[in-house]
């Protein structure tokens, strides 16, 4: 219990956590990446009818945009409350709210 | 609420919320030898399926015995059962929660499981089908978006994402439990990161909630167009038998079916090696049999439609396909598969007195073996008897196809195991937040739907 | 712009399989191993295909040579997820070996069943190495391949057109199948040319296409037995 409660142990964890956060950011930036460029080469190479590009696109960034608004909402949250916590209170598990 | 709050093990404070649940923290803490004996002899059969996938890495497609014209064999049936199996998180845990059902609390975690774990065999088949696997960046760098098959990848992408999220959300608070439980260590530090700080504080329950709320609503769209799209890639060609329109909802429905089916399997399992009884009672098992009878109305209805139409349509070229699987190479597949989806289901889960946790798990196994040829006799008939009728074959699938499918079955159940070793695999706050607050909240419920 | 086509006179064509052995010494197309042959996995990118009527004795036997119809609206190209197979401007529907990752989904969508895959690596025997056409790639394993109309001969005729300074013209180009066939019964030009031997055999009441209610529209004619 105590290494959890030292400063650096601290920063640790919260930079692991926030890197997990960041890595989805980077895995979402992907996806759109590959999408939209799907959507540039449609309209360059006019091989394939740009339709279906751009449809596919336009719907799966949406629905990425409510999933990474859903991860950032939850993991800010958690985690800037948990800060609150630790400082507080030394330790997420001492004491609790109700 | 004290469902949420930390646990601190067997101690004065927590003979209120900790030693009832005590026995979904052992599999955590200790590990039997049958679970040793289990992991080795699984991982047996995966290195075979790993010899098997090098022998064809190495020599090329032809150790398959897929051939001309039978381009696809059970690599493809494999993606397609796999994806299948996918929806069963779905169905319970998304459904069931917004649907309300209480009596999901304690088998929602490990239907969310299955449907995280699966979506890699399907896409790891796809990627095993494939005749150059390692111009596998072409997808992404050259992708059509014209063909179905990229509809797949990014379908499939969105839904392990979701899914992934849907599974990693409810399972912070028990991380937290777990954080809290935990000797100094690997797996401690582990959970401290993945615990994301968890206090219990009503601000972070207020925001879970509400990202759960959202995801169960998100990831169920996204279900459904999976399978939807998966089935699309064969009901765009015009070969006889697969230029259906019916396929999209026939997935979809196909797959749902097997997911409750691998569900309860699954249930089964951890409750007698887990001693979870007392999480999945007799109750949970008529339920999800009383669903799984429903999707096996629903599945017969579907192949009866299918399978009319092209019978009094008699088109000469589905004809052909029509009888090579009714009375020709196929008819074993095709009727076993509906002795096991529909007759041994039907008969065993109608009854009341044969839906109990026996009836329901060989139903289950039945399902799933019936599921997994009913893929079969979709994709290989159609393929034996092309449009142009002159091209033929015979599909003898060799000892490479086999591993492989049996290295997904094996290597899943592995990395299932180690879940259950790292999480519990039942919500342990769900299920403390059921015995808490459940019972007031529905009998509230209750008096808003009857009259004064 | 010019529009391959070929022609098949059923009348004039013996079955005597000269077109396929042609194709495939021209091509590179390695020869099956028995043991392959009988799986059903022997490569053909023209194949004479047998239709059978009536019953024994009276049984009445065409013979079809069937290479890629080349199709107006190809539906492998529908299909490609990388794009491996793509039409050119002269109504060639192309095969790029080094783009294609073997999912077999075009050899699936086709339905005349052109499309053959490499399951190994194609191997020749020692004495027919030296035999090897260097104008054609040889496949790499696990990549899919068709009939082409010979279209490095399309490069051929204008490098020779181009050495003896003068424009190429449809008549430079011959795939291989209808350059060797003995009784001429294969007729090969541009479509889009009103008076190319082609356009005029394929206004001839005897022509047919297969599968035309698909709406592939193929670019392979055929011409009924019988005046």
């Amino acid at each position: 219990m105590n290494e959890s409660n030292t400063a650096t142990g601290n920063k640790v964890i919260l930079g692991c956590q926030i890197s997990l956060l960041l890595g989805f950011y980077v895995f979402v930036s992907g996806v759109f990446t590959f999408l939209w460029y799907a959507v540039y080469r449609a309209f360059a190479e006019h091989d394939n009818p740009a339709a279906h590009a751009v449809i596919l696109a336009s719907v799966i960034t949406f629905a990425f945009i409510i999933l990474t608004s859903v991860v950032t909402m939850v993991f800010t949250t958690i985690i800037k409350e948990g800060q609150r916590k630790i400082v507080g209170n030394g330790g997420p598990a001492n004491g609790s709210k109700i | 609420m004290e469902a949420l709050k930390p646990d601190r093990g067997p101690g004065k404070e927590s003979m209120i919320t900790g030693s009832r649940d005590e026995i979904l923290y052992q599999p955590i803490l200790h590990t039997g030898r049958g679970f040793y004996v289990v992991f080795a002899l699984l991982s047996l059969v995966v290195l075979i399926a790993a010899y098997a996938y090098f022998t064809q890495f190495k020599y090329g497609l032809g150790v398959t015995g897929m051939n001309s014209p039978i381009f696809w064999g059970i690599y493809i049936t494999n993606f397609v059962f796999f994806i299948g199996v996918s929806h069963a998180g779905t169905l319970i845990s998304a459904i069931l929660r917004i649907s309300k059902a209480e009596w999901r609390r304690s088998i929602t975690r490990s239907a969310e499981v299955i449907t995280v774990l699966v979506l890699f065999f399907g896409l790891g088949n796809i990627l095993i089908d494939l005749g150059r696997i390692d111009r596998l960046m072409k997808v992404i760098v050259h992708g059509r978006f014209q063909s179905p098959l990229l509809w797949d990848v990014v379908s499939l992408t969105t839904y392990l994402t979701a899914s992934s999220i849907y599974l990693y959300l409810p399972l912070i608070p028990d991380i937290a439990l777990l954080r809290d439980r935990m000797p100094r260590g690997f797996r401690k530090y582990l959970y401290e990161v993945l615990a994301l700080g968890w206090a219990g504080t009503e601000k972070q329950i207020h925001y879970l909630e509400k990202g759960i709320a959202i995801m169960a609503v998100t990831v169920l769209p996204i279900a459904v167009s999976v399978h939807t799209v998966v089935s699309y890639v064969f009901s765009m060609t015009i070969q006889p038998m697969w230029h259906s329109t019916i396929f999209g909802p026939y997935f979809v429905a196909g797959a749902i079916y097997s997911g409750i089916a691998a569900i309860i399997v699954a249930m089964a399992i951890l409750r007698r090696v887990y001693h979870l009884g007392d999480y999945f009672r007799e109750v949970h098992f008529n339920y999800l049999g009383i669903l799984l009878l429903v999707m096996t109305c629903l599945w017969f209805y579907f192949t009866f439609s299918e399978y009319i139409t092209v019978f009094y349509g008699a088109e000469p070229d589905e004809i052909k396909v029509f009888f090579e699987k009714m009375t020709g190479t196929y008819a074993p597949h095709f009727w076993i598969m509906v002795v096991t989806c529909f007759i041994i289901p039907f008969t065993i889960l109608a009854n009341n007195r044969t839906r109990n946790i026996r009836g329901t798990v060989i139903a289950s196994i039945s399902v799933n073996i019936g599921m997994w040829l009913e893929r079969f006799t979709i994709v290989v008939p159609t393929l034996m008897h092309p449009r142009l009728p002159y091209e033929t074959g015979v599909y003898s699938p060799t000892w490479v196809e086999w591993s492989i499918l049996a290295g997904c079955f094996a290597l899943f159940t592995m990395i299932y195991m180690i879940f259950t070793k790292l999480f519990p695999i039942v919500s342990l706050w769900e299920v403390r937040e059921g015995r808490e607050k459940a019972q007031a909240e529905v009998t509230e419920r209750l008096r808003t739907y009857l009259p004064t | 712009m010019i529009r391959w086509g070929m022609v098949i006179d059923l009348d004039k064509c013996t079955a005597c399989q000269a077109c396929v052995i042609a194709c495939q010494i021209e091509n590179n197309i390695p020869p099956p191993s028995p043991e392959e042959a009988a799986i059903f996995r022997s490569i053909s990118w023209m194949r004479i295909v047998e239709h059978k009527e009536g019953e024994y004795p009276h049984i009445k036997a065409n013979f079809m040579p069937v290479p890629c119809m080349q199709c107006v609206n190809p539906p492998c190209i529908k299909v490609c997820p990388v794009g491996a197979t793509n039409k050119t401007k002269e109504g060639i529907v192309d095969q790029v070996y080094g783009r294609c990752i073997g999912c077999r989904y075009c050899a699936n969508a086709c339905p005349y069943t052109v499309k053959s895959m490499n399951w190994y690596k194609p191997e020749w025997p020692k004495e027919m190495m030296s035999a090897l056409n260097p104008d054609v790639t040889v496949r790499p394993k696990g990549v899919v391949e068709k009939c082409l109309f010979c279209a490095h001969r399309i490069q051929k005729a204008k490098d020779r057109a181009k050495a003896e300074n003068r424009e190429m013209t449809p008549d430079d180009y011959i795939p291989a199948c209808a350059e060797t066939c003995p009784s001429k019964a294969i007729y090969f030009g541009d479509l889009n040319d009103k008076d190319s031997i082609v356009s005029k055999y394929v206004r001839s009441p005897r022509a047919f296409r297969l599968l035309e209610e698909l709406g592939t529209e193929p670019n392979v004619y055929y011409l009924r037995e019988g005046a």
